[in-house]
């Protein structure tokens, strides 16, 4: 038995860097190393107010420091917008199931984000870079409101140089600056190929939604499309209830749920 | 088969004083036409009650308030729990003991609790966990069981080594009954479920059990959740008197990390409502049918059992006439219709 559940460590804040108008990445470093795969989640603790449930984006290789990108739309995320560097977040964790990298071997790798979605995206590009032999090809399709609002400028550029990843942008308006593609992420799915491939879906509910459509329509089979859902993951460890999706519970059976494991329940996408 | 012994009443309030000496006791005691659990006081009047009380186990086992930083000084013993009450353990248990992690707060308080129930000798009107294939008299989960074979004259059920150490620690020692008191037990116990089938079967036919999670989940359409959900005054009384629900919510308390846990309620629309506005259940029939749907399918399928015992607290909790046996039963007649 794990005892005391639900206690948190202590997180000293590292560094905040502002990615766009209302996304910030935390760096974090907890008293206790923490060890997480790709796709799991934490909860996040701001002292006298609450919790909230976040997947980090940084390289699951390390476990001294962690990033977790936030942002601001609710009380504790509003909270830890107005932190300082050294100040004391709780951390919790991790909980749920990550993505099976082991199943992605040999296979194309479409690797599909929207918005602040690409937190927990980049972790698992982090995690596929490590070794991309491993697979036939590894792409990053990924979607902004407008280019200032896309994450991890710097990261974003840097994939941008390398040979080895194809990378896809796109921004549903643009500005004077862009000179990339314009319309929501579907319209840079149209030429994946769905032969011996799987595709990792984050981002808000509607893109998610859109996305699995668009990715079935080309040929996409249900088992081999992975999403990684928002619920009110509140306790962690499937005690609560507020998670459920049908006969899982997100927090221990997910976040990561192929579409083929949920597609019969109704909510999914609210 | 468990070990009985017979006992006169005398020695039943003996049994409660010593409980009352090592564990803080509760029992239910008799409040207008119903029971309420509360702690004991003077044991000299006590009476088996004869049905379920107003609070279901798990008001015991996760306080409807909890503060994880408090350690309670002697453990609880309740006397007066019943078929129902012990039924629902095997949902909490199932949430709070299995899987990848146990919580422990839960686990700390269910080893130390003594469970001293008893066999109802009737019945309210709500109550209907025959129809969903209970008994009205407990079969397992006790350390200590009571049935009244008259005025003076009891059974006490030993279920647990737990039950049987106390005894002995306690030099409490009665006689082993004989085959002919074996048989009045199961002609009394056969007495109350009949009594108890025939009334609930007015409601909800106990033939219909085996169609119930069918016709919850063929029915996920039925107008009847917007229907019901017009009486619902999101009051999540339901919810607070079930002795399956286990929701909660955890909150920091202030300038700290530590942590209360108090219960939840799905019926209410913040329960799975997400920081970014998204909530997969915005409308109150949503929030009603998915009751029925974690009660009659999920549990179901995940535990084989249903998330419900038919205690029937719900009935008598509801302010607005929502009746969890009439509603299963018109999700019945639905599907048999369509």
């Amino acid at each position: 038995m794990k005892s005391e559940t639900y206690k948190i460590t202590n997180a000293v804040v590292e560094d905040i860097i502002t990615e766009t108008s209302n996304i910030k990445t935390f760096v974090l470093k907890p008293d206790k190393g923490l060890e997480f795969k790709t796709g799991q989640f934490v909860e996040l603790a701001v002292k006298g107010l609450g919790e909230a449930p976040f997947t980090p984006s940084s390289d699951p290789g390390i476990s001294e420091k962690i990033d977790m990108t936030i942002m601001k739309v609710g009380l504790v995320t509003d909270a830890m917008h107005n932190m300082k560097k050294g100040e004391i977040l709780g951390i919790r964790g991790p909980y749920g199931q990550g993505y099976p990298i082991d199943d992605f071997k040999g296979k194309r790798v479409c690797v599909i984000g929207g918005g602040v979605g690409l937190a927990p995206l980049r972790s698992l590009l982090y995690e596929l870079m490590h070794d991309l032999s491993r697979f036939e090809k590894v792409s990053l399709y990924y979607g902004a409101k407008t280019p200032k609002d896309i994450v991890y400028k710097n990261y974003v550029k840097k994939l941008q140089q390398e040979k080895e990843l194809d990378l896809f942008l796109t921004v549903d308006q643009a500005d004077d600056s862009w000179t990339g593609n314009v319309g929501v992420v579907t319209t840079i799915l149209e030429d994946l190929n769905p032969e011996n491939s799987i595709a990792c879906v984050c981002g808000p509910p509607i893109m998610m939604k859109f996305s699995t459509l668009k990715l079935l329509e080309i040929g996409f089979k249900e088992e081999d499309i992975y999403l990684s859902m928002e619920k009110n993951m509140s306790c962690g460890v499937g005690k609560c209830g507020h998670c459920r999706i049908g006969n899982y519970y997100a927090c221990k059976d997910g976040p990561v749920f192929t579409y083929a494991q949920i597609k019969n329940f109704d909510e999914i996408w609210d | 088969m468990f070990t009985s012994k017979l006992i006169l009443k005398s020695d039943f309030v003996d049994i409660l004083d010593c409980l009352n000496q090592g564990y803080a006791l509760f029992y239910a005691q008799k409040s207008g036409q119903d029971y309420n659990i509360s702690k004991a006081g003077d044991l000299s009047n006590i009476e088996l009650p004869q049905f379920r009380a107003s609070e279901p186990i798990k008001s015991f086992l996760l306080p409807a308030k909890e503060d994880f930083d408090l350690v309670e000084e002697r453990p609880i013993a309740v006397f007066g729990l019943k078929g129902c009450d012990l039924s629902s353990l095997a949902v909490l248990d199932y949430v709070y003991l299995e899987g990848d992690y146990k919580d422990s707060y839960y686990a700390k308080r269910r080893e130390s609790m003594f469970i001293f129930s008893s066999d109802c000798t009737d019945f309210k009107e709500s109550c209907f966990c025959t129809s969903l294939g209970y008994k009205p008299y407990p079969k397992e989960g006790f350390d200590l069981n009571l049935i009244k074979l008259s005025e003076d004259e009891y059974v006490l059920e030993i279920g647990t080594d737990k039950g049987n150490m106390f005894l002995k620690n306690n030099n409490l020692s009665f006689k082993n009954i004989n085959s002919e008191k074996q048989k009045k037990i199961q002609d009394i116990r056969d007495a109350i479920a009949a009594k108890v089938q025939e009334n609930a079967d007015k409601y909800l036919p106990a033939s219909l059990k085996d169609k119930l999670s069918q016709a919850v989940r063929e029915n996920y359409d039925s107008q009847i959740w917007q229907d019901e959900a017009s009486r619902c005054v999101e009051c999540g009384a339901c919810t607070v008197v079930c002795g399956s629900c286990h929701c909660f919510f955890l909150i920091t308390k202030e300038n700290s990390f530590d942590k209360l846990r108090s219960w939840d309620s799905c019926l209410l629309r913040s329960y799975a409502l997400v920081a970014g506005g998204a909530n997969p259940r915005s409308h109150l029939y949503e929030r009603l049918r998915n009751r029925f749907i974690k009660k009659f399918d999920f549990f179901p399928k995940v535990l084989n059992t249903f998330g419900c015992t038919g205690c029937g607290r719900c009935v008598n909790a509801c302010i607005g006439n929502i009746d969890i046996r009439e509603i299963l039963s018109n999700l019945i007649k639905e599907k048999v219709k369509s």
